[in-house]
């Protein structure tokens, strides 16, 4: 696509615009900033990868990926409510884990890029593993403790009935896992009827054969799919473990 | 009563409670076998908080919540402030609660049926109970003497009643057969003649558990050898 052709594509702006006068929105000027802003961000962060890619070192590579932890573990834990430092560090650390082995996993020992930390490989693939897998732990901890905030007497009774921290959180844990594999879950079973995924849907309009690009998308799905279930226990684990006092009870009020 | 008979003693505690202004001082109490304890006080200023605290559900350290210092104890285990000798920590928490039970002012169910919040105590360590249908027998004998019939059991805990959901979790606590009670207003959603019906399902059940009970209806405090006001 040149750039000629990406200015033709912008007359569909028209239409937002259009609903929003009709309708009295007072939305257009946002309309107009959101998409500014979308061209800007893209455009560096084109020439960012671009030049990501020309260098293609390891350490650089790996500074890109503690920048995509950084802003999105920061954004997590707010949207999850959860203030406290400490268990800020932990669950970014903790979804850290797997969201990065796994990809690079399966990079060293199905895909076999030449080098094996070739950026462009490696960046488009842990990005998208680790934000899936982060999106996942915002979903564990914000149920984790919403439930333990509407359940606190349910979770002290159990406690003075014989149960001990850990069968006491049992339930809540349960909870927790269930409310972040469940969009994945649903997502994957009508993945192609329902949705196309970008990811695989770019491939193919840049030219590659639908084939390869569907081989890609499974891999990734099935890496996502197993790095949220394991980054939302280890979560959930480190969680349950600095949030909790020295009597059991969750230090929340 | 001598204090070594005691099941319940509080040597000394002080709660510290971020919405109440001044520290609350709870005076030194014993409470021996058989024996009832009213705990009375305006709402807000602490009853519920000493409940807590005497369950072992309250941290000592100063942090967002209420916190407390001093030293009591229910049958051989005792909880403080200050480390124990040879121990770590405020004291062996899961040997202490094994000898309480909590009756929360607005007691919570295990989601599901009713059956569950009974059943589940066979897979609980301390719990004392080890067998779900030996447990769902003696729940329906003490369910029968609430006033709440069998088929509740199968009920979806989400549809029962304020009322309804006080005296199920009322028959669990009976089921622990703790030799210290909590009851914090057992009587709060229970009319006169359901209240005395539970308070005698109490004593019929466990005659010999030393009883504290915060409450100011008629019904509980009936008995009851002292009176604790606390915050005033």
């Amino acid at each position: 696509m040149t750039n000629g052709q990406l200015a033709l594509v912008y007359t569909l702006l028209a239409a937002p615009l259009l609903v929003s006068a009709a309708f009295d929105l007072r939305r257009g000027r946002e309309i107009l900033w959101a998409v500014l802003r979308m061209t800007v961000q893209l455009g560096l962060v084109g020439l960012y990868i671009e030049a990501l890619f020309a260098v293609d070192s390891p350490w650089l590579n790996a500074v890109w990926i503690a920048v995509m932890i950084t802003v999105a573990g920061t954004s997590v834990l707010g949207k999850a409510g959860i203030p406290r430092r400490p268990v800020v560090v932990a669950a970014i650390v903790a979804s850290m884990v797997p969201g990065i082995l796994l990809p690079l996993a399966v990079l060293v020992a199905v895909v076999r890029p030449e080098p094996w930390y070739a950026a462009s490989m490696v960046v488009p693939l842990v990005g998208m593993v680790l934000g899936n897998s982060l999106r996942g732990n915002v979903v564990a901890l914000s149920h984790f403790r919403t439930t333990l905030d509407r359940e606190r007497v349910l979770y002290a009774s159990r406690l003075m009935s014989g149960a001990r921290r850990r069968d006491a959180l049992r339930p809540v844990i349960r909870g927790a896992l269930q409310a972040s594999l469940a969009p994945q879950l649903a997502s994957i079973a009508t993945i192609g009827l329902v949705s196309l995924p970008g990811m695989m849907t770019g491939q193919i309009l840049g030219g590659a054969p639908p084939l390869t690009a569907i081989r890609y998308q499974i891999a990734i799905m099935l890496t996502i799919l197993s790095a949220v279930s394991l980054a939302a226990v280890l979560n959930l684990a480190v969680t349950a473990r600095l949030l909790m006092d020295d009597h059991d009870m969750p230090a929340i009020e | 009563m001598r204090d070594e008979e005691a099941l319940l003693s509080v040597e000394r505690l002080e709660l510290t409670i971020p919405t109440v202004d001044e520290p609350v001082v709870v005076p030194p109490l014993s409470v021996g076998a058989g024996e009832w304890v009213t705990v009375t006080g305006p709402s807000g200023r602490g009853k519920s908080t000493l409940l807590e605290t005497l369950a072992g559900l309250r941290t000592p350290r100063p942090g967002r919540g209420p916190s407390w210092t001093g030293r009591f104890r229910v049958g051989d285990a005792a909880l403080s402030d200050e480390p124990e000798p040879g121990r770590s920590g405020h004291g062996d928490l899961a040997a202490y609660r094994r000898h309480v039970a909590w009756l929360p002012q607005r007691p919570q169910l295990e989601p599901g049926a009713v059956r569950d919040s009974f059943t589940i105590l066979a897979h609980w360590p301390d719990s004392g109970v080890r067998d779900e249908g030996a447990v769902l027998h003696d729940a329906r004998q003490i369910l029968i003497e609430l006033e709440l019939p069998d088929a509740v059991l199968d009920q979806s805990s989400s549809t029962l009643s304020g009322g309804e959901i006080t005296r199920v979790a009322l028959a669990r606590i009976l089921l622990l057969k703790r030799p210290v009670l909590l009851l914090d207003e057992p009587g709060a959603s229970l009319d006169t003649a359901r209240s005395r019906r539970a308070r005698d399902a109490v004593t019929r059940h466990l005659p010999g558990s030393a009883v504290l009970v915060a409450a100011h209806d008629e019904v509980w405090p009936i008995g009851a050898s002292t009176t604790v006001e606390v915050g005033r």
